[in-house]
């Protein structure tokens, strides 16, 4: 599941978003980059990691750090529930868990369905959003993950993601 | 009708290699004055080997080479000429050049043919001035129809060398299968319609170039098929010597008596390829070749060749393995009741035999140490005769067994620090007789495994290190020392970069560049190097190394209610320390300690980990050596020694500070395992280093 197929997918007709929610607000992102999703466990810290960044787990032989988006970008509370959600995505050929309040829907949309993302108003900066699409009443904000997760500002991988292994 | 034969290129490459590498190690053994007929027979072989697959896919350079090779080693293992030391040297440098060539074409690099041509005269020059009335051979310059001749001609007298050509020639091959009892056939299969067509084919030398197993016939060439078929068993018979260029089938070394080896073109048909060998054998009136024969079937099934990268992934895959079968003890520990007796009993079995699997796959990784030994005998043949010095090279322990990975490692800091001691330790010979030593210099390269770690020692009975020249040289370079510093100190001083203490600047070492190179490059695998030296007597240089590179020894700690792995190398020891022992510099606690002070590393404070013990004499204190510094490490408590697998954390995150990289515990957590090293930068920056101390 690399980049290119991402790609494709976001040109194609019809595309399928997993929906989660971040405190209140309703989240989206392109269901091709998930790899699972599971319970909230037990970190490992790790040592002058900025505070989102939650800590790394076993993901059956993996190390994979967990980063908290409630904290990175203010939204809802940080908490840790039993029904604290991890969805493990697989992106830039990497595995990257992030944490979310709960997983809602898988959704279908169209391209015409996706509108273009306000320029402020969310959490998220602009340019990390697909746009925004309205699912019965509610506004889902499209989050474009690969952008987000191998930019500079989480800082989760070294030299811009360039640096594999 | 063509069958791509790049795809044989790789295999042939590597056999050749392994050839030259045998053919070199064939050649430093050979005792002069009374040369192994067998040793020059396999000497002879692995270059007829070398010949044969460069004709086949048209190495010419390789070709002409081998080829006047190996009509001296003909010679000499015919006893027409003697081996001499000249002759050896010839042949050595004769191997490198091919060795080179080699590469050359495998990189398909520009050959170079002036030095290939220089190769090839001096070999017959050497010829030449060996030459005695009867050989006739000695203008030969590489034309291969000659040649072949020549040898047929020379078979007659005994001894032939048989280039299977047998297409279309049955009855020439069994001609020269019967007359011959030291034969050494060539099974080539290549796109058969020129050669088969050629006339001189019908000359009683033969190329076969189908090889042996009438079986493959379909897949080679459907012209040639008919003859092939028809011809194909006596061929077989002929065919003395294989040129295995599968695997299977390929195992010249285990059998030196044995000259009948099998050209196994195909991977897939070992099956037929061996039993056809074996009816040939039965056919075989000789008992030897039937010995011989079922010999090399049950050779070669024995050994196969895979692909090291499908290994590595079976070596994780054991490591998820044994995480998951230790989650399932640590589960099955904590339920209660009765069922969990018999669970427990299925999970001791179970620990059994995934520790055996892990075993046995960790034991495809490892190969042993001849592996880089096996050049050292070159490498101190050549310098000793350039340095004028008597070295003797003794070699123990190859067979210690050792990591892939590091085995290539360790060629360069072996190679530098045995011409190092060469260089350096050894004497030169009116010294030595002066010193009443004995005349012949000696290095030992010795291997063993203490523990779970590898122990390569080099020890030469030489001058040893001059405390007083490595002294006075730190001085001049600027380095604090002190003129009371303990010998394993001094001895450190020759790691530092720019370190050499030797009066001048040879082409072998002096440069100071070298040391500490060395001790970076075993640093980087995880080894660390110790010398032991005493004036007049020798020094000896150990290097400790890792079983291999996936797993690690360490302790376990604990900080508040993290884990941490510290690797066992760099442990001097763990104390809790006493109050009394604890100073105060500037408000940071300095542990008096082994008539040392050991700057202290908070690892709770390293780590950003709270609820950690922070008072020294609460906590336990680990000594931890790195390659430059000293220092202890405050950690609330010790968990255990354990082999841990190493976890990359790049692979999804990114590098951390002070983290070499991490695993996964027994409960499934993970664990990091820490970078002593960085750690110890960390002291410096606080200005804590030793020597400011000191």
């Amino acid at each position: 599941m690399n980049s290119n197929i991402t790609q494709e997918n976001m040109h194609a007709e019809s595309n399928e978003f997993l929906s989660f929610f971040l405190g209140e607000e309703h989240y989206a992102l392109d269901i091709m980059t998930v790899k699972e999703i599971r319970g909230y466990e037990t970190v490992t810290k790790i040592a002058n990691a900025p505070s989102f960044i939650k800590g790394v787990i076993n993901l059956r032989g993996d190390i994979v750090p967990i980063i908290d988006l409630r904290i990175k970008f203010s939204v809802g509370e940080a908490t840790y529930t039993e029904f604290t959600i991890v969805i493990m995505l697989n992106v830039c050929d990497r595995i990257v868990g992030i944490v979310v309040d709960g997983v809602s829907d898988v959704i279908k949309l169209q391209d015409e369905d996706i509108r273009p993302p306000p320029e402020f108003g969310v959490a998220f900066d602009s340019k990390y959003l697909l746009g925004l699409a309205s699912l019965e009443e509610h506004m889902v904000i499209l989050v474009n993950i690969e952008s987000l997760i191998s930019s500079d500002e989480l800082g989760l991988f070294d030299n811009h993601a360039t640096t594999k292994e | 009708m063509s069958i791509d034969m790049e795809q044989f290129h790789g295999v042939f490459f590597d056999e050749s290699q392994e050839h030259l590498a045998d053919m070199e190690q064939q050649l430093m053994e050979l005792d002069l004055s009374e040369p192994d007929p067998e040793q020059l027979n396999s000497i002879f072989r692995a270059a007829h080997s070398i010949k044969g697959g460069s004709g086949i896919f048209g190495f010419d350079a390789l070709t002409g080479l081998t080829h006047i090779m190996e009509n001296l080693l003909d010679r000499a293992r015919n006893n027409t000429i003697e081996m001499t030391t000249p002759i050896v040297d010839l042949l050595l440098e004769t191997t490198d050049l091919l060795k080179v060539t080699l590469d050359n074409y495998r990189n398909q690099e520009e050959i170079e043919q002036a030095d290939i041509d220089q190769g090839i005269s001096k070999l017959n020059i050497l010829m030449t001035s060996l030459e005695d009335s009867t050989a006739q051979n000695s203008s030969n310059t590489g034309d291969d129809g000659d040649n072949d001749e020549n040898e047929n001609n020379e078979g007659v007298s005994g001894d032939l060398d048989g280039f299977g050509f047998f297409d279309d020639e049955p009855s020439d091959a069994h001609t020269a299968q019967i007359d011959d009892d030291d034969e050494d056939g060539f099974g080539f299969f290549e796109q058969p319609p020129a050669t088969a067509s050629e006339p001189e084919n019908d000359e009683n030398q033969g190329f076969g170039f189908f090889d042996t197993t009438p079986t493959e016939t379909p897949a080679t060439n459907a012209g040639n098929s008919a003859i092939n078929c028809d011809t194909a068993p006596p061929a077989d018979e002929s065919i003395d010597k294989g040129y295995g260029f599968f695997p299977e089938n390929e195992h010249p070394k285990d059998d030196p008596s044995d000259n009948k080896k099998g050209y196994g073109f195909f991977e897939k048909l070992p099956l037929p390829n061996a039993k056809s060998k074996k009816t040939s054998a039965v056919k075989e009136p000789k008992k030897n070749a039937a010995k011989s024969s079922t010999a090399k079937a049950s050779v070669e099934s024995s050994s196969i060749r895979v692909d090291t990268g499908k290994i590595d992934s079976l070596v994780n895959l054991i490591g998820e393995l044994v995480i998951t079968q230790s989650m399932l003890s640590q589960v099955s520990s904590d339920m209660p009741g009765e069922p969990n007796e018999k669970l427990q009993n299925a999970i001791a079995e179970l620990t059994r035999n995934t520790r055996e699997i892990q075993e046995s796959v960790m034991s495809m990784r490892m190969l042993p140490m001849h592996f880089t030994f096996n050049r050292f005998p070159r490498v101190v043949r050549d310098l000793s005769s350039k340095l004028g010095k008597k070295v003797d090279l003794v070699i123990e322990g190859g067979n210690t067994e050792i990591d892939k990975g590091m085995i290539e490692k360790l060629v360069d800091p072996l190679t530098h620090l045995v011409r190092n001691s060469i260089d350096h330790g050894i004497e030169k010979t009116e010294d030595r007789l002066a010193l009443g030593k004995a005349e012949m210099g000696t290095v030992i390269l010795k291997a063993e495994q203490k523990g779970s770690s590898i122990i390569i020692s080099i020890i030469d009975d030489g001058a040893g290190l001059n405390r007083e020249r490595i002294l006075a040289k730190a001085q001049e370079n600027g380095m604090s020392v002190d003129v009371d510093m303990p010998d394993s100190d001094v001895w450190k001083l020759i790691f530092e970069a720019g370190f050499s203490t030797a009066e001048a600047v040879t082409d072998v070492s002096g440069r100071g560049v070298g040391m500490d190179v060395v001790r970076r490059n075993l640093e980087a695998i995880g080894g660390r190097i110790e010398i032991e030296s005493s004036q007049g007597e020798g020094s000896s240089f150990n290097i400790h190394l890792p079983l291999t590179l996936a797993i690690v020894d360490g302790i376990c700690v604990s900080v508040a209610s993290q884990t941490f792995v510290v690797p066992l190398v760099n442990i001097i020891e763990s104390v809790q320390p006493d109050p009394s022992q604890m100073k105060l510099i500037s408000n940071d606690k300095l542990l008096w300690i082994r008539d040392q002070y050991w700057p202290l590393v908070k690892l709770h404070q390293k780590m950003q980990i709270e609820g950690a013990i922070t008072e020294p004499s609460r906590a336990i204190v680990m000594l931890i050596e790195s390659s430059n510094k000293r220092f202890g490490l405050l950690v609330d408590g010790l968990m255990g020694q354990q082999q841990v697998v190493i976890k990359s954390l790049e692979q999804n995150y990114r590098r951390v500070e002070g983290v070499a990289g991490a695993t996964i515990m027994g409960d499934g957590q993970v664990a990091l395992i820490l970078d002593v090293e960085s750690l110890a930068n960390s002291v410096k920056a606080n200005g804590m280093s030793k020597e400011s101390i000191l």
